[in-house]
């Protein structure tokens, strides 16, 4: 069984001491039980070092398998997802998500408008609080279809909400539909 | 250089650990008494503490140690704590600042031998 501290721990020295024979083995046997990972038994087992003691750059990711990994630090990936569809034929649309635990949110919001010709815009837009992001589509070719796809990351309290807003603007109101909302809680 | 002087408290910086440690010698070992050297005609154990004196600002670690031909550990221990309680933080301060992987000072303060 691999040992869970130095064979010999808590040695120290004072001015005048006089090292034996037997002492200075016992340093060696310290030193390979740190080194000598061949022999299991002699090593130090799992464990045995705590994180304090490695030097944060030593810790690459590299190191990590990912297949073994387990989950218990992991960011609680939809641990508090939300997962719409918005399926509307009204030129506005809007989706309001209530948030239950504090976190950091990826928000993805897709929409499309029929009904597309030149000069015609679909709108979307996510907010949470005076925070939005904003994107315009179309408007510039001939197309039946305009899709729209905007995403956010927001940090939210428990109890903020994300507002999820679409528009077929231009010169004349035109029909939102097929959309769909995500929120996924990152951490 | 520090010579070796049975029973004679020596205070130095901290060592490694700061719990009580005993190292044993075997006999022959070059000792002094009023300068004239001898050789111990006996086992020797050294015995060590790390002692905390002061606060705040003042606070500061030493160790504490003596050489002596008794092998009561427990009676040991107990006389380097009553030891610490003795010495002031301004003879520690200095002590340690003195204090080198290999020197030490000597206190006026002996072990009596039973």
């Amino acid at each position: 069984m691999a040992i869970t501290t130095l064979p010999y721990p808590n040695m120290d020295f004072v001015p005048l001491d006089v090292l034996t024979a037997d002492e200075l083995d016992q340093i060696v046997a310290n030193i390979d039980a740190i080194n000598n990972a061949s022999i299991p038994t002699d090593s130090i087992a799992n464990s045995a070092i705590i994180t304090a003691k490695l030097a944060d750059d030593s810790v690459t990711s590299d190191k990590i398998d990912w297949t073994t990994l387990t989950g218990a630090s992991w960011p609680a990936v939809n641990a508090d997802a939300s997962n719409s569809n918005i399926n509307s034929d009204a030129w506005y649309n809007q989706y309001d998500y209530s948030v239950t635990v504090t976190g950091v949110y990826l928000c993805l919001f897709t929409q499309r408008m029929t009904d597309g010709s030149n000069g015609y815009d679909l709108q979307l837009q996510i907010s949470h609080g005076s925070d939005s992001v904003n994107i315009g589509a179309g408007g510039s070719s001939w197309v039946n279809y305009i899709p729209g796809t905007v995403f956010a990351v927001f940090k939210a309290q428990a109890g903020d909400s994300f507002i999820f807003s679409s528009k077929g603007g231009g010169s004349g109101a035109h029909h939102t539909q097929n959309g769909k909302v995500s929120i996924v809680r990152l951490y | 250089m520090n010579t070796l002087e049975l029973n004679r408290v020596a205070i130095w910086k901290p060592k490694l650990t700061d719990g009580f440690s005993v190292r044993e010698s075997a006999s022959g070992r070059v000792a002094y008494k009023d300068k004239i050297a001898y050789r111990t005609n006996a086992k020797t154990y050294r015995y060590a503490k790390n002692y905390e004196l002061g606060k705040g600002k003042t606070k500061t670690k030493i160790c504490l140690f003596y050489v002596t031909y008794e092998s009561d550990a427990k009676e040991a221990e107990k006389f380097l704590d009553k030891t610490a309680k003795k010495i002031d933080v301004a003879t520690a301060q200095q002590a340690v600042i003195g204090s080198t992987d290999t020197s030490f000072e000597y206190l006026d303060i002996y072990k009596e031998n039973k």
